[in-house]
């Protein structure tokens, strides 16, 4: 098979091919004994119309704050009848952060903020769909995460590690109507890293055990040369060389000085993106890390210390690692949230508000210490340079160097893109 | 391990209900909703089900000559019975006495064509459409291969090395029959249905904010158990009305809490392969359905609310002001709130942005049925359906969808089960129907369809004649490319095992065929918080007050449960073993769908936020949990059941046997024995061995 059709198979138009159609998936999930590494991604550039940023991020680091961010308290802050419990401070960059986020605040001359997201969802699982698939949630489809599209269109990422990776959460379907292969690999626990990945036999005895398998199977694998039995070996194959991979210390956060992991914080967020920077050091092209306790109705002030906290020390370490470690010039680094909170601060917390809302975007060409978009003085309505979940996704899909124009068939036979056919915001991109 | 009485339950429950079923559930809610008016005048009292008549009896010829036989089939004069021993006799009708004679023809009337002759009409549309194109069959399937694809497909599971056994030394004529109809009849088919529907209609035990399904998904179990007509079942999940906490069939449009646009999509999609779901939001570019199409649709459920009020709220109220604690009464609260109401009209209306010509947005939606082509509309389904009465609205929709003239629902039903047995639908995907002439082989798939409406939506008699079809019993192919024309059947195609029947297939190796014996039953804790008028709050504290004062014994421990797990209790008075954290009882038994670390999840068990979205596809963490997984760990553990087995053997020679029925159905070759030989003489162990076939893909896929 060649590279053309598993980038876009023409079988994907005819209603009898989902099995041509996940197979072809199935082997770029497991590009590394099909495709030559990483050179789809040159092979797909030619003939796409090439723009500023296009392609500058080979590695995506998307943080999930689930539950909903008030962007008055971080990255929107607010002075007037809005205002929450804290003020605003001035932050590097020339920007104005809230006094929740000290630490983000000296290293916001490295990030981009989107002060003008917006969107008409304001329920929390069918937000998170959407902020994680930009695609609305439908009974009838699941849509894919960022890092699926990716595997499809750029094949894997590594020789031996998985290509997407999602933390402290489960994949949630994360491959959508792409094949299971290409779901990220979930690590719930940042500290127990890869699940099942050491034999308490040994690689010897392993081997010997696997070796005893393919005479077991002789018989049956020459009767039956069917595809799905192929996969299997080579999953098989690819297993076991992931165990024996010196690669698979990427999962384990031992391996990192006592001072770096401090610096991320003790906790499961802060963990997790000390984790993300090891698996994006270590060729993983997308990594996903959740932080939970967002949906603050009430007890907002001790909870933003809490929960906001964490996050502004695991992030503000992990620009500051990916700057030290060279990564953040082709890594993007994406803050993303379910939506907004109500301006409306009734002296505790405040409710959903998907209506305006703030994300983050640092790394990969994106532009330094700058600030997109703005609300009006409540913090209630975008009044400049309005993005939608969609183009935030183009964006991304765009810096990753995919065709984001191009439509793929889902196997049901509807069409869909990277980002729902929402165009890039290139101003982001420097 | 005690043998569980249960293993034979299933077997007398359906012969001390049959017939009696339907009022379970309405009779309630009838009694409960009397004094209301309204809406509840529209539930009308399903149809009467003819009692089934007993396919044994005792015949007698004029001559007082006495055969004690089961009916097998009636062709002019020539009865077709089989005797316990397993013989088949023909007798002359007319020889009968005259009782006998007309049970026969009653019979007749009553039960699906003879099985050799339905067999023999779909195998001869198979053949055709194989010479057709100048192909020829695959060769007929070995016992050994067919004993072990026959207990996946209809018990859910590998057979045991006893049972294999046992079938392989069978001598007597008619033994793969005589199994069909054993397997049929065993606890292991209502088990491998309800995954089989599960993840169809995307069942799942919870439903946020304390709703559990727990009364939904015994209802479904129910159903199976008495083998109800497909018809009848869907009709019941379309017209199902009342509250989880008494009327488990509601699940079904519950499923989808006001969202009607999307259980409606699904419905149409699922009982009868109508690609609608583009035509929900927009006029359908491909597939001939327009938005208004859809909406007309919708229509039929416009004067039904599932939008039921969410019990937090309210538990959290009730908890300021009464001395119950959150946990119970949301227990109590939600199964009680979460209801199907009828209410007094159609609010159906075309949404803000419709765009099309033939409707403004706002506009009010009449009822409108679709049909694919116009003369669809003179056919029975169509006839007599009356709109007028919102009330009666599902009422109607149902009558018309399984009706078995409607042109698709007997088709829709009939290409999936075939499906389920051959690996691939004669039509695929099985959710899109609208154009038959893209079948694989239309007069195959039309001659199913006329199968399904002869066995009266009979799921299971169905499913004997596929499986006694040459067809079934061939070799299987490998998964075929399609860029080479449609898959004719010469066999069923190679599949890889469910996560269902994967995980069924370990819990037969560690814990033998007593697996079938464990149920989970967890559906009164969800029944004994019944509210049997209002949800007021006195009903509700005068409830938590008779839970408290210990009236419901052992469940009172679980007044804490999540509900998201299992608990020992849950399977009454024969638990499942616990091992390693794992319960070892079948996915029926288990949380629905399991928790995503589960190995049911990593072997490609649907999440059930779509339908049909179970997976045979392998990964990374799947391959690393077969090799060093738990579930590993308790096949070549010391309670396993096949190493057991094993290790009771003397020899190699036959401990290397033991595991070959064990986990494959089948002997060893010579040259097997001495791969295996050499691998116990290199200072492997049996558990080793146990690790290996396993891990083969023999194992993992169904032959």
């Amino acid at each position: 098979m060649n590279l053309e059709s598993l980038i876009n198979p023409p079988s994907l138009r005819h209603p009898q091919s989902r099995r041509a159609f996940v197979e072809a998936c199935a082997r770029m999930a497991f590009g590394t004994t099909v495709l030559p590494l990483l050179a789809p991604s040159t092979a797909l550039a030619q003939g796409t119309a090439r723009g500023r940023g296009f392609g500058s991020a080979r590695h995506i680091i998307f943080l999930q704050l689930r539950g909903g961010m008030s962007h008055i308290d971080t990255f929107d802050p607010k002075s007037g009848s809005s205002k929450g419990p804290r003020g605003a401070v001035s932050a590097k960059g020339g920007m104005q952060l809230s006094e929740f986020l000290p630490q983000t605040a000296r290293v916001s001359d490295r990030i981009a903020v989107v002060r003008s997201m917006s969107a008409k969802v304001g329920v929390h699982a069918a937000a998170q769909y959407l902020i994680r698939t930009g695609y609305e949630q439908r009974g009838t489809v699941q849509h894919p995460c960022l890092g699926a599209w990716a595997q499809h269109y750029l094949g894997a990422s590594t020789k031996s590690l998985p290509s997407s990776v999602c933390i402290n959460h489960n994949s949630a379907h994360g491959n959508g109507f792409f094949a299971p292969g290409l779901s990220p690999l979930p690590i719930l626990d940042p500290d127990s890293g890869l699940q099942h990945a050491t034999s308490e036999a040994g690689i010897p005895v392993l081997e010997k055990r696997l070796g005893l398998v393919k005479d077991v199977d002789r018989v049956f694998r020459e009767k039956y040369p069917d595809e799905n039995v192929r996969a299997y070996n080579e999953f098989y194959d690819a297993t076991l060389q992931l165990m024996k991979s010196s690669e698979l210390k990427a999962f384990d956060l031992t391996q990192e000085p006592a001072k770096v992991r401090e610096s991320y914080g003790n906790s499961k967020f802060g963990r997790g993106c000390l984790l993300a920077r090891r698996l994006v050091q270590h060729g993983v092209r997308y990594v996903e890390v959740s932080s939970g306790n967002w949906d603050m109705h009430t007890g907002l002030e001790d909870r933003m210390e809490e929960v906001g906290g964490e996050f502004d020390r695991g992030f503000a370490a992990l620009l500051e690692d990916l700057t030290a470690t060279g990564l953040l010039k082709n890594t993007l680094v994406v803050v993303a949230t379910e939506f907004g909170r109500k301006p409306a601060f009734d002296g505790s917390g405040r409710g959903h508000y998907p209506k305006a809302f703030s994300t983050v975007l640092a790394g990969a060409g994106i532009k330094r210490g700058f600030v997109y978009g703005a609300t009006d003085e409540q913090g209630a309505e975008v009044v400049e340079g309005e993005m939608s979940v969609g183009n935030l996704h183009a964006t991304i899909g765009w810096a990753a160097g995919l065709p984001i124009e191009q439509i793929v068939m889902s196997p049901s036979e509807r069409p869909f893109t990277v980002g729902n056919k929402s165009k890039p915001v290139l101003d982001l991109f420097a | 391990m005690k043998f569980p009485p249960h293993l034979w339950r299933p077997l007398v429950l359906a012969s001390v209900f049959l017939g009696v079923f339907p009022a379970y559930g309405k009779e309630k809610n009838k009694n409960r909703r009397q004094p209301e008016a309204g809406p509840s005048q529209a539930v009308q009292a399903p149809e009467p089900e003819e009692p089934k008549l007993d396919r044994w009896r005792s015949w007698s010829d004029a001559e007082g000559r006495k055969l004690e036989a089961e009916y097998r089939g009636l062709n002019g004069d020539q009865l077709e019975v089989r005797a316990r021993d397993g013989k088949t006799y023909k007798l002359s009708l007319s020889k009968l006495v005259a009782a006998d004679r007309e049970y026969a023809l009653k019979l007749q009337k009553q039960l699906p064509p003879p099985l050799h002759e339905a067999a023999a009409r779909i195998d001869a549309l198979v053949l055709e459409g194989l010479t057709k194109a100048g192909k020829k069959p695959n060769p007929p399937l070995g016992d050994e291969q067919f004993v072990r694809r026959v207990y996946l497909d209809l018990a859910g599971r590998i057979p045991t090395a006893t049972e294999a056994s046992a079938f392989l030394t069978d001598k007597r004529e008619g033994k793969r029959e005589r199994l069909v109809d054993a397997l049929l009849e065993g606890p292991g088919y209502n088990s491998q249905m309800f995954n089989w529907l599960a993840d169809m209609l995307r069942i799942m035990d919870d439903y946020g904010k304390g709703v559990r399904t727990y009364l939904y998904e015994e209802w479904v179990k129910e159903q199976l158990t008495l083998n109800r007509p497909w018809d009848r079942f869907v009709r019941d999940l379309m017209t199902a009305e009342g509250r989880l906490s008494d009327t488990g069939q509601v699940g079904y449009l519950l499923r989808d809490r006001g969202m009607p646009l999307d259980n409606l999509s699904n419905t149409l999609t699922t009982f009868l392969g109508a690609n609608v779901a583009c035509a929900q939001c927009h006029n359908h570019p491909l597939a001939p359905w327009t938005e208004k199409d859809f909406y007309g649709m919708a229509a039929f459920f416009g004067a039904t609310d599932t939008t039921y009020v969410k019990a937090t709220g309210m538990a959290k109220r009730m908890a300021k002001t009464t001395d119950v604690d959150k946990g119970t009464l949301l227990r109590i609260l939600a199964p009680n709130l979460a209801e199907v109401e009828t209410i007094g009209s159609v609010t159906t209306k075309l949404p803000e942005d419709y765009k099309y010509s033939d409707g403004k947005p706002g506009d009010a939606v009449a009822p409108s049925l679709i049909a694919w082509g116009e003369k669809d509309r003179e056919n029975g389904a169509y006839q007599g359906i009356k709109t007028d009465s919102p009330a009666l609205l599902r009422q109607q929709f149902a009558k018309w969808m399984t009706h078995p003239e409607n042109p698709r629902f007997a088709t829709a039903i009939s290409n999936r089960l075939w499906k389920k047995l051959f690996g691939l639908g004669v039509q695929e995907p099985v959710t899109d129907l609208d154009d038959l002439t893209k079948a694989s082989n239309p007069e195959l798939l039309a001659g199913l369809s006329d199968l399904m409406r002869r066995v009266r939506f009979d799921l299971k008699e169905f499913q004997r004649v596929l499986v006694n079809t040459q067809a079934y019993q061939r070799q299987a192919s490998v998964t075929p490319d399609p860029s080479k024309g449609p898959y004719l059947f010469p066999g069923p195609v190679l599949r890889r095992m469910s996560a269902e029947q994967t995980w069924d297939s370990v819990l037969a190796l560690v814990v033998g065929n007593a697996v079938d014996g464990f149920r989970l039953q967890r559906a009164d804790w969800v029944r004994e918080v019944d509210l049997e008028g209002a949800v007021t709050q006195e009903a509700v504290v005068a409830k938590a007050r008779e839970l408290s004062e210990g009236t419901t014994g052992k469940r009172k421990g679980r007044q804490g449960r999540k509900g998201d797990t299992s608990v020992e209790s849950d399977y009454g008075d024969y638990p499942p073993p616990k091992v390693d954290g794992l319960i070892l009882a079948r996915a029926s038994e288990l949380q629905q769908p399991s928790k995503e670390a589960h190995f049911l999840r990593m072997f490609g068990q649907s999440d059930r936020q779509v339908a049909d979205s179970n997976s045979v596809e392998g990964g990374i963490p799947q391959v690393l949990m077969l090799m060093n997984g738990d579930v590993q760990k308790v096949i070549s553990g010391e309670r396993s059941q096949v190493l057991k087995d094993a290790a009771k053997e003397k020899t190699p020679e036959k401990q290397i046997e033991s595991f070959y029925f064990s986990f494959l159905g089948r002997r060893p070759s010579i040259l097997e024995r001495e791969y295996a030989r050499k691998l116990l003489g290199s200072g492997l162990k049996l558990s080793d061995l146990a690790w290996v076939m396993f891990n083969t893909r023999e194992f993992m896929f169904i032959q």
